[in-house]
């Protein structure tokens, strides 16, 4: 039965040959009148009795409607077997860049009568002769009196384009409530996936391939009709290659395993056919990006903050469609800003504007490409990240013959900051050092008295600051040197 | 806005003779006392024009002339006597005076090689006299059917470098310098400026003993090597000597990358320097226009 | 009909001073070929060594097909010899018009494929100079002996998606520009036979 309602019963007969032979199938209960039907197959239907035992009576006519035999049957549930009925594949696509195919299908446009488990097989099958690759298992529930669309998609070891590809599916229910045996559907017709191995092109697959450094990669070539193969080729000879293997009439696949790294511009796999033609596919083999590393994030003036970090390990991916791109994302403001200075630099960089009235930031810098992504984070307190401009315009007011006021300047409100600024007085002796602490302001000069100076002396000047309340953190770059001989004596 | 002096924001050139016209508009009319152009004052840079100067041209309309620039004085204003004793502004001007650009002269390009297989075209000029106006210079060249986009001297008014020069296609060079009170172009000079390079000075100068002691080899790298003839000098002196002596040019004057040098006192130390350049090819009628140079002289080898 | 008197001299002298005009062009442009036959070597060389295996396989030279625009150079020997001086000339001209536009295009793939080449983009950049250059010195050996160059057809790089289909391009551009410098020192060369300085 497929349905627990109906029951379809097939039989044979002992005469060498059925020719003209009709049948008489009877059933019914015990005690009730039988229903019968006459027939010419060997096969009828009945009502499937699932508490009791069906009586079961053929009678056998030979072509002059003489009855030649008769044969009665004590049937229950358990002498039944269930054959679910045979999926209906509805819909088979292809995702080639993902090399995977997708499969809908329902249980074969029927409704089941109640919930119950399903377990169904699906098979993939390609070449010529066709073969199996790949017998799958999968579970799912069938929700009762309910038309359910069941999807399920598999990843192919090669491109899809490579040749022809069929699906077929069937399945098996746990009908816990039947006694008698459970079988397997039949198999659904297969499903065609065609390829491009048609013999009117020559071309390989894939098409520009990004490919991780160790994994294995598969190289097919299609060629046209009257065109015969000669050789697979592919250019990083350090790779272990698979002698060809044929999939089709018009259609070969290579194997490598353990991919290197490919050259910049990519390693090429070509085909070589006769006569005297060849095509080729181009594979870039790097690396997914690395965890951004030494992120630091630092402002100079409260007015920007820059971030730097290094991208670790190389993806020896290059050019605007295969090189990592960095996006620092901040969440407190839920602002970004996308990276788009210089390709591969020693260290990335990225500026984010000072947003009035937030000092916490929670930075993430996301790096993507097409082998994967990665990120770093950094919280930060900007007031704890104050990396002063080197000081400029340093000049020299009050002038005397021992006491100086020296004065510079510092670019960006740093108003919410302590500095510290060191004095480096030099005379041509051993230099010495001043350690001032100055308040942050906004209007950008700082100065600072040096007195108990030699009268009529050289001396050269030079000035580094950082901040020191709340936070010390770097030191600015040391000034341009200011030179200044103080006045004479009187 | 009362009024307006037409020119707006006129370059005048010094020792020509200028007008300026004020013209009162109708808003005007709402200054007390009924308004005439013959109210009108007119001053350089807060002195008063002499009403000579002044032409009435009607109700509304004064002209003011200058024969001689030297007293015009930015700003040029119009102004009225409201009332007989207040001065209201009306208008002003700047007035720029300069002198248009001349010829720019002795235009001379060297075709100086920067690394093996690149050459560079720098070019000087004299810019001429002081045009007291902003005067922008550009270094023109072009081929027979083929111009190419100006190079404007980066610094200074006087210099460009063409950073392409190429071999065997003459090349047309001039100098334009243009201002507001107009444009002037230099002599063209034609060339090819494969007929005068400098090339970069031979490298790798070494020097090596022979048998005789009164014999050197000297040896070097050049680093052109187009199928163009070349000729050497070489020197060389005693170490300590200020002396150089050198090899007759005649000798040397084919493609090489060493010499012998003999008759040399035996043991002792001795300095040498190389220096290249390409051979007149016979054939270029240009290179007249940009005659070949001297490479530096080599850094010094001892031996 | 009155008979003019020729000063056979100044005839002699003019026309031998517009022949010694075409010779010496013709022998810059013959300099020139023979830079170019030199810098197309080194820009096969650099172009194959930055494209991977096959490009530079001993064994790899597919045939270089017909580009709109870009006349083959092959020719029979004895076609070749039956051109007539200005059917050489145009066609060097056409080919020379338009190599640089090819070259171009190469470069921005290149710039694209292989950013870090920057020896390779630099050539491709100084190919495509002295073809404009000798583009022009033709037309002017064309323009001094008395023939009109055609103008040149506008040309149309093939621009592929496929990264290996441009390496290809690219390869069989250079391979062109190749051909089109040998075969435009040989022109010259027999021309300057013809005009010797």
């Amino acid at each position: 039965t497929h349905d627990l309602q109906n029951v379809l019963c097939s039989w044979t007969t002992a005469s060498a040959t059925d020719l003209g032979l009709s049948y008489k199938f009877c059933y019914g209960l015990r005690y009730s009148s039988p229903v019968c039907e006459k027939t010419q197959d060997n096969r009828a239907q009945m009502t499937l009795n699932s508490f009791g035992t069906t009586f079961v009576g053929i009678e056998t006519f030979n072509s002059s409607a003489n009855l030649i035999s008769k044969n009665t049957f004590r049937l229950r549930e358990e002498n039944i077997s269930y054959v679910p009925i045979t999926p209906q594949i509805r819909n088979l696509t292809a995702n080639s860049s993902a090399r995977t195919l997708n499969l809908e299908w329902n249980y074969g446009g029927l409704l089941v009568p109640f919930d119950m488990d399903a377990t169904w097989q699906i098979r993939i099958l390609r070449k010529d002769p066709i073969e199996t690759v790949a017998l799958e298992t999968y579970d799912s529930k069938l929700p009762g009196n309910t038309a359910t669309i069941l999807s399920w998609s598999w990843t192919s070891d090669i491109p899809l384009e490579c040749t022809t590809h069929y699906a077929q599916i069937r399945c098996y229910l746990h009908l816990e409530v039947f006694s008698g045996t459970k079988t397997w559907s039949e198999w659904s017709p297969l499903a065609k996936m065609p390829g491009q191995d048609t013999g009117s092109l020559i071309k390989m697959f894939p098409v520009d391939e990004v490919a991780q450094v160790g994994t294995n990669l598969t190289f097919c070539c299609v060629w046209k009709r009257g065109q015969s193969f000669k050789k697979i080729g592919y250019s990083n000879y350090s790779a272990a290659l698979s002698p060809p293997v044929r999939l089709s009439n018009w259609s070969a696949v290579i194997y490598v395993q353990n991919a290197n790294k490919s050259i910049e511009a990519g390693d090429n796999a070509w085909c070589e056919v006769d006569p005297g033609d060849f095509t080729g596919t181009t594979t870039f083999v790097g690396y997914p990006p690395d965890t951004p590393q030494n992120l630091s994030c630092e402002t100079s003036d409260f007015k920007e903050i820059t971030c730097e970090w290094k991208a670790g390990r190389p993806t020896n991916l290059y050019s605007a469609e295969r090189r990592t791109n960095y996006t620092l994302f901040e969440s407190i403001s839920g602002k970004n800003v996308t990276y788009n200075g210089k390709e591969n630099p020693e260290y990335y960089r990225c500026n984010f504007l000072v947003l009035n009235n937030q000092r916490i930031y929670n930075f993430t810098i996301h790096g993507s490409n097409p082998l994967g992504q990665s990120e770093s984070s950094l919280l930060i307190n900007i007031n704890y990240r104050v990396h002063p401009q080197t000081p400029t315009a340093l000049t020299v007011i009050n002038n005397s013959p021992t006491h100086i006021t020296l004065a510079w300047q510092l670019s960006g409100n740093l108003m919410p900051i302590m500095l510290q600024c060191l004095v480096r007085i030099n005379s041509g002796g051993a230099p010495e050092d001043l350690n001032v602490q100055l308040n942050g302001t906004e209007n950008l000069t700082y100065s600072v008295s040096i007195d108990k100076l030699r009268p009529y002396t050289k001396y050269v000047f030079q000035v580094r600051c950082s901040a020191i309340e709340p936070f010390f953190w770097k030191w600015s770059r040391w000034s341009e040197n200011k030179h200044h001989t103080t006045l004479e004596a009187p | 806005l009362c009024g307006h002096i037409v020119p707006e924001s006129p370059v005048v050139p010094i020792g020509s003779n200028f007008t300026a016209l004020c013209v009162l508009s109708d808003s005007c009319q709402n200054i007390p006392g009924n308004v005439h152009a013959n109210q009108i004052i007119w001053k350089t840079k807060n002195k008063v024009v002499p009403k000579e100067q002044y032409t009435i041209i009607n109700q509304t309309a004064s002209l003011v002339t200058f024969n001689d620039t030297s007293t015009l004085v930015s700003p040029l204003t119009c102004n009225i006597l409201v009332e007989g004793s207040i001065e209201q502004n009306i208008y002003g001007i700047q007035v720029q005076l300069g002198l248009p650009p001349e010829e720019p002269k002795n235009l001379s390009c060297i075709v100086t090689q920067t690394e093996k297989d690149k050459y560079a075209l720098p070019c000087t000029w004299d810019p001429g006299r002081n045009t007291f106006l902003n005067t922008k210079y550009y270094l023109r060249h072009k081929w027979v059917y083929e111009n190419f986009s100006d190079c404007i001297p980066s610094d200074g008014n006087n210099s460009c470098t063409i950073e392409n020069a190429m071999f065997f296609v003459n090349v047309d060079v001039w100098v334009e310098a243009k201002n507001d009170l107009g444009k002037a172009e230099s002599e063209h000079i034609k060339f090819d400026p494969s007929t005068c390079v400098k090339l970069l000075p031979p490298r790798k100068v070494s020097v090596n003993v022979s048998e005789l002691p009164t014999v050197l080899k000297l040896s070097w790298d050049n680093r052109f090597d187009l199928d163009l003839e070349l000729e050497f000098n070489i020197r060389y002196k005693v170490i300590d000597s200020l002396d150089w002596l050198e090899v007759p040019p005649e000798d040397i004057a084919t493609r090489r990358t060493s010499f012998i040098l003999q008759d040399l006192k035996p043991h002792t130390k001795y300095v040498c320097q190389v220096r290249s350049k390409i051979k007149r090819w016979a054939e270029a009628t240009w290179s007249d226009n940009c005659p070949a140079r001297w490479s530096d002289w080599s850094k010094e080898a001892v031996g | 009909m009155e008979v003019l008197p020729v000063d056979l001299p100044n005839l002699r002298t003019s026309s031998s001073h517009s022949q010694q005009g075409i010779a010496s062009r013709i022998s810059q442009a013959h300099h020139l070929s023979v830079s170019m036959q030199r810098g197309s070597e080194q820009l096969l060389t650099e172009y194959v060594l930055r494209q991977g295996i096959p490009f530079g396989n001993a064994d790899f030279n597919p045939h270089v097909p017909d580009f709109p625009g870009l006349p083959s150079p092959a020719l029979s020997q004895e076609a070749w010899k039956d051109l007539s001086d200005a059917e050489r000339l145009q066609q060097d001209v056409m080919a020379f018009s338009n190599l640089p536009a090819f070259l171009s295009a190469v470069k921005r793939q290149q710039e694209m494929l292989n950013s870090l080449a920057s020896e390779l983009h630099r050539q491709l950049e100084t190919a495509g100079m002295q073809c404009r250059g000798m583009a022009s010195n033709l037309k002017s050996i064309m323009t001094a002996m008395g023939l009109m160059p055609e103008p040149a057809v506008p040309v149309e790089p093939p621009n592929p998606v496929e990264n290996f289909s441009k390496k290809l391009v690219g390869y069989y551009v250079c391979q062109l520009y190749r051909e089109w410098a040998n075969r435009s020192e040989e022109d010259l060369a027999l021309l300057a036979t013809k005009y010797p300085l």
